[in-house]
């Protein structure tokens, strides 16, 4: 059964948190997770186990229950989540254009592979020219 | 679309077509002001600051501009004279209206609402993307870990940034940016705190950091803001994207600065820009931030190719000055189109007295009616030069004196010729054709050249030449239909001759119509429009019904100035009236002149816009046939001082209880004396007066 996006709640921001580390790692127990979201706040074990089982329900993480400790792995990817937080009205018509309004080091519009190239060929030989 | 048409033709949409149309120029001398100056500086802050400056001026120039051309004092629309109705004689204007030449004017009568249009556009659009942009900080956002917020903070205060910033991490953005003036926050795609060596997040977080120490995002919201208001300039959004650039390579200066390591910068530059995901995006407008200049330049390495200057924005710039320049020329004379060319309609073709008056005098109707019979030879060859020649639209201004002349019309409508199309075209076109083409047709000779003029005729007034039908011609006609069958109330004679019937045919139906023909002791009926073009005003009509019939008036915006009479003699003006036949009428023999008229004083009064000069003689105390002779000398102007440069004869009915009989001139600037003669008929008694004025 592969639920549509609109299936599947979107996540809180105390699931995106738990959903980030699952994206970062891959597959891992409630330890490891654990282990990494209170290196963002402090966290009690049990309240990220808590977070998790729900999110189970939700069906936005899947339980491997073959192993002795329970491996989570997110049922989506994290650019399938981006879609589906993107795919707000809002963001769909007016996502594209916020750029103008906020503050980047890069531009909203991507680099060519042509100017990546050029980029990477001037950081070499500024390198070369520095040694 | 009333509404609409109303409003475009108002004073205020009028100054916003100026004001738009001088920016044209105004903001391509400045964006060509800021190539110079960005030719001669070399740091970003100050290529920065140039063009911030250069954006300002704009929206100055255009902010002061609209202050000057803005109609602070508009007239209000009010009745001038509360006149009778038996007494009046009112300005009727013909329009002649020839194939229209395309003027700057009429574009700047649309463009107002369409700008109006573009910026409500894009001002919603901004709003959108406003909003949008808001909830990348709370839409699958989580704070970023402890240790990045504290170094976020240390950072900060290195940076010279006093108000708190969160850290976010986003699984929306594809890149850091940052959001907010009040409360900033930094937000980074989840992944890239951790997927980059600490200096390298640290030195976007500088970046950001310096955006923030700058406020740059109050200032893009300014910028944005005006960018949209001249969005139709393309020097705007050029000043613009060099503002966009610069802001950015200040930051990276300030990075630079604060880490002393080039490379290492420019190197996560790269690395974040690389690491976006390859999906494909939404289509984003070019912000003309190009990041391989921005790191050739960090790493002080010369531009391969000088683009500083770049092509297309030099190339716009360009056209727009030279459409601007194009225009400027045009633009004066369509300012004057407002005053139109005013022709002497009396009988005599030597017409107008050339330019060094705008107008001369209206003669009274009855001498205006082609009189001659046709005349031999030359006449031909005249009048096919003229039809040929005669291009700009003409406005006349004419009186109409009271119902002979629809009489006169009439019977010739009526007469055993006008069986023949001959006198039927005379009548049916009696107001809107000029008094040449009048002239030269009379003196036509065989029905084909008559055939022949009349095609000409409606030629000249074809608003779309070339096309199978003639819009003008077709909609002259219907009105004059439309006229004859619904204002007919006199008798057997037809509504197109009627007062109403005549405004119809002229200006079309009225936008508003007032009924007070029950009203028992001023039985009148008005009309208004909200735009006239031969008057560039609204206009209202008062037709007074009169037994069975109505007589008009026209009224205007309040005048700007009244000048009262005085008692003085006018010799040679009352020799004139005595010496003319008393036209049949039992008149008591002529007295000596008194100075000063019985009732109270005569009056010209300047209105507003055109300017309009109106003679108002009050009838207070007369009674009968009254004469009146009304006549404007130069005292100081453009032309020979003491030349008369406008004169009317004419009559009305007086009823003894009171009433006005005005006339109006159109008048160079200049000083003037109006002077007045009136006879009743009935008692022999002559009154003069005179009045010195000024138009300005």
């Amino acid at each position: 059964m592969h639920p549509k996006p609109t299936d599947l709640p979107r996540p809180t921001e105390a699931e995106l948190e738990i959903l980030a580390v699952l994206w970062s790692r891959g597959a891992s127990t409630v330890r490891d997770v654990h282990a990494e979201v209170s290196r963002r706040k402090p966290t009690q074990y049990t309240t990220v186990l808590k977070f998790m089982q729900i999110m189970a329900e939700k069906g936005l993480v899947r339980r491997d229950e073959r192993a002795r400790a329970h491996i989570y792995r997110a049922t989506r990817p994290q650019a399938w989540t981006q879609r589906q937080i993107a795919g707000d009205l809002l963001q769909r018509a007016f996502g594209g254009s916020a750029a103008s309004m906020v503050m980047g080091a890069l531009a909203a519009q991507k680099a060519s592979p042509q100017e990546l190239a050029e980029i990477r060929k001037l950081l070499d030989e500024y390198e070369k020219g520095t040694k | 679309m009333n509404a609409l048409n109303l409003w475009i033709h108002s004073l205020r949409a009028e100054a916003l077509g100026w004001t738009l149309f001088h920016f044209l120029w105004e903001g391509a001398a400045i964006a060509g002001a800021l190539v110079l100056l960005l030719a001669a500086l070399k740091p970003a802050r100050a290529r920065y600051a140039a063009a911030c400056a250069a954006l300002l001026a704009m929206a100055l120039a255009f902010g002061i501009t609209l202050a000057v051309e803005w109609p602070w004092h508009p007239p209000q629309f009010t009745i001038l004279t509360g006149a009778p109705a038996w007494n009046f004689t009112g300005a009727v204007f013909a329009n002649g209206t020839g194939a229209t030449p395309f003027r700057w004017s009429d574009a700047v009568t649309w463009a107002p609402a369409l700008w109006l249009l573009g910026v409500v556009g894009l001002y919603l659009y901004h709003l959108g993307s406003w909003m949008a942009a808001q909830r990348l900080r709370r839409m699958g956002t989580c704070l970023a870990p402890e240790m990045w917020q504290r170094r976020v903070r240390e950072l900060a205060a290195i940076a010279g940034v006093s108000r708190p910033v969160a850290l976010l991490e986003s699984c929306l953005a594809e890149v850091p940016l940052m959001i907010g003036y009040l409360k900033p926050a930094i937000v980074t795609p989840i992944g890239l705190l951790a997927g980059l060596p600490p200096e390298q997040v640290e030195a976007i977080l500088l970046h950001e950091l310096a955006h923030i120490r700058r406020a740059d995002y109050l200032i893009n919201l300014f910028q944005t803001a005006v960018e949209g208001l001249l969005f139709y300039h393309p020097a705007v959004w050029w000043v613009s994207g060099v503002m966009r650039a610069e802001r950015e390579n200040c930051c990276d200066d300030s990075v630079v600065a604060l880490q002393g390591n080039v490379h290492q910068y420019a190197a996560a530059l790269f690395t974040v820009e690389r690491s976006r995901s390859r999906a494909p995006q939404s289509a984003l407008a070019a912000t003309g931030n190009n990041l391989a200049r921005r790191i050739r330049r960090l790493l002080g390495q010369p531009e391969s190719r000088d683009l500083s200057l770049p092509v297309l924005p030099s190339a716009l710039l360009l056209v727009s000055v030279a459409v601007a320049l194009a225009a400027w020329q045009p633009a004066p004379a369509a300012r004057q189109v407002q005053k139109p060319v005013d022709v002497l309609l009396a009988a005599q073709p030597a017409a107008p007295e050339p330019a060094s008056f705008a107008i001369v005098a209206a003669e009274p109707v009855r001498a205006n009616e082609p009189d001659a019979p046709p005349e031999p030879p030359a006449a031909q060859q005249s009048a096919r030069p003229q039809a040929a020649v005669q291009p700009a639209p003409l406005d006349v201004t004419y009186i109409i004196a009271d119902e002979e002349r629809s009489a006169f019309l009439h019977q010739q409508a009526v007469s055993p010729q006008s069986a023949t199309g001959r006198w039927q075209f005379l009548s049916d076109t009696s107001f809107i054709i000029t008094p040449e083409e009048r002239t030269a047709y009379t003196k036509l000779q065989t029905s084909e050249e008559q055939d022949k003029f009349i095609e000409q005729f409606w030629a000249r007034r074809n608003p779309t030449p070339g096309a199978p039908t003639n819009s003008f011609h077709d909609e002259f006609y219907r009105r004059l239909s439309y006229a004859a069958s619904h204002f007919a109330v006199l008798g057997n004679r037809t509504g197109a001759y009627t007062a109403p019937g005549w405004a119809y045919i002229k200006y079309g139906p009225p936008d508003q119509i007032e009924d007070h023909t029950s009203d028992a002791r001023n039985p009148s009926l008005f009309w208004r429009y909200n735009y006239l073009e031969a008057f560039h005003n609204k206009a209202e009509f008062q037709f007074v019904k009169v037994g069975e019939n109505y007589r008009q008036q026209l009224n205007f915006p309040p005048p700007l100035a009244i000048f009262t009479g005085v008692r003085a003699a006018a010799d040679d003006l009352v020799t004139a009236l005595n010496n003319e036949s008393r036209q049949g009428q039992s008149a008591a023999p002529a007295q000596a002149a008194t100075t000063g008229l019985p009732g109270t004083h005569a009056t010209i009064s300047i209105s507003p816009e055109k300017p309009m000069v109106i003679l108002s003689v009050p009838l207070d105390g007369l009674s009968g046939r009254v004469d009146v002779i009304g006549q404007i000398r130069a005292v100081s102007s453009t032309g020979a001082p003491g030349a008369t440069v406008a004169s009317v004869r004419d009559y009305v009915q007086a009823s003894g209880s009171g009433g006005t009989w005005q006339s109006n001139f159109t008048l160079a600037h200049g000083s003037y004396v109006g002077r007045v003669v009136v006879r009743e008929n009935a008692t022999g008694g002559i009154y003069t007066e005179e009045i010195n004025f000024e138009v300005k």
